[in-house]
């Protein structure tokens, strides 16, 4: 197993660490994540294995990108990533399991942010390769579940959040939403025919009945931090 | 006239008032080339559902051409497919 320890913007450096031999794949393994940098402006200078240790360096390209320290309780390695495109990110997280990434983002919790969320979302559900209209479509899926959310979402605290977490399965990706808001359960919520909505010239309403009608399964659970929607979709080649 | 990139909340009401101004300037069959669209949130299916009405009330059409599987799929998904038509 390959993990992406920590990124550190200021050093320009990404150490991963691995247990047991280094696999001679390993390069292909995090390919995925390779892509990510790449679309995050990062260029890569140079990649090998140091110290027993997977490390990648890279610099700098966009100079809008400010790197800002910002530590967590999962992970005070993580190091969060500010930048004027990205003005609601607040820290990610990518793991690889097996080569396959496994992402974790933090976004704050406001209807502004929202459009930024979803187009990092499907930056990172392009990195798993799968045939574009499955991930298309659970990008739009994810992206009704944090629209929800949001707008119904009543914050706990002013500092309220929103995790997702994308993983790819067998067969399948998984992945989860969770808020710091106060109960509030979309799955029960019963969505309007999308017929009687456009015949009566209704521009809202669709959301609910696209996340159910995206994805396979589909789950509410309220817990110490707020709300969890947790999902899936199936994806074949 | 080409669709393209995000259909989403953001950028939804521009979308929106152009195709509205095209019909206040006369236009009555519109065509919507799709080939660059990216993404569609349901605002965007909403704005689509809503112009395409103004469209019809006053005796005009509006065509969806060269939507991605995925998304023509979305609009299939919620039996859209016969109120918005989708070649």
């Amino acid at each position: 197993m390959i993990v992406l320890r920590h990124i550190d913007l200021l050093a320009g450096q990404a150490e991963f660490i691995h247990s047991g031999e280094i696999p001679a794949d390993w390069e292909e393994r995090i390919s995925g994540l390779v892509e990510v940098f790449r679309s995050l402006q990062l260029s890569e200078i140079s990649v090998g294995v140091l110290n027993g240790a997977l490390q990648r360096r890279f610099t700098l390209r966009n100079p809008e990108l400010v790197p800002r320290r910002k530590q967590d309780s999962e992970s005070a390695a993580t190091v969060a990533v500010q930048t004027e495109a990205a003005s609601h990110l607040l820290w990610h997280r990518w793991t690889l399991l097996d080569g396959c990434p496994i992402y974790d983002v933090r976004f704050l919790h406001a209807m502004d942010g929202l459009s930024e969320l979803s187009r990092y979302v499907g930056l990172l559900l392009a990195t798993y390769g799968h045939p574009k209209s499955h991930l298309t479509q659970l990008h739009i899926a994810v992206h009704e579940i944090c629209a929800n959310i949001i707008e119904h979402g009543q914050r706990i605290a002013d500092a309220g959040h929103l995790d997702v977490h994308l993983e790819l399965g067998e067969g399948e990706i998984r992945g989860w939403v969770q808020d710091t808001c106060k109960w509030f359960d979309p799955t029960m919520v019963q969505p309007a025919r999308s017929t009687q909505l456009a015949a009566s010239r209704l521009r809202r309403g669709y959301g609910i009945t696209l996340i159910q009608a995206l994805l396979d399964t589909l789950h509410h659970d309220f817990n110490s931090i707020g709300n969890r929607i947790t999902f899936s979709k199936g994806i074949s080649k | 006239m080409l669709l393209t990139g995000h259909l989403d909340a953001d950028a939804a009401p521009d979308a929106a008032d152009t195709l509205r101004s095209m019909l206040e300037h006369g236009c009555r069959d519109l065509e919507l080339d799709c080939t660059g669209l990216q993404f569609i949130s349901s605002t965007g299916i909403g704005t689509i559902v809503a112009v395409v009405g103004e469209y019809r009330d006053l005796g005009g059409e509006v065509v969806l051409r060269h939507l991605a599987p995925g998304i023509r799929e979305i609009f299939e998904s919620l039996d859209l497919l016969d109120y918005v038509t989708v070649l």
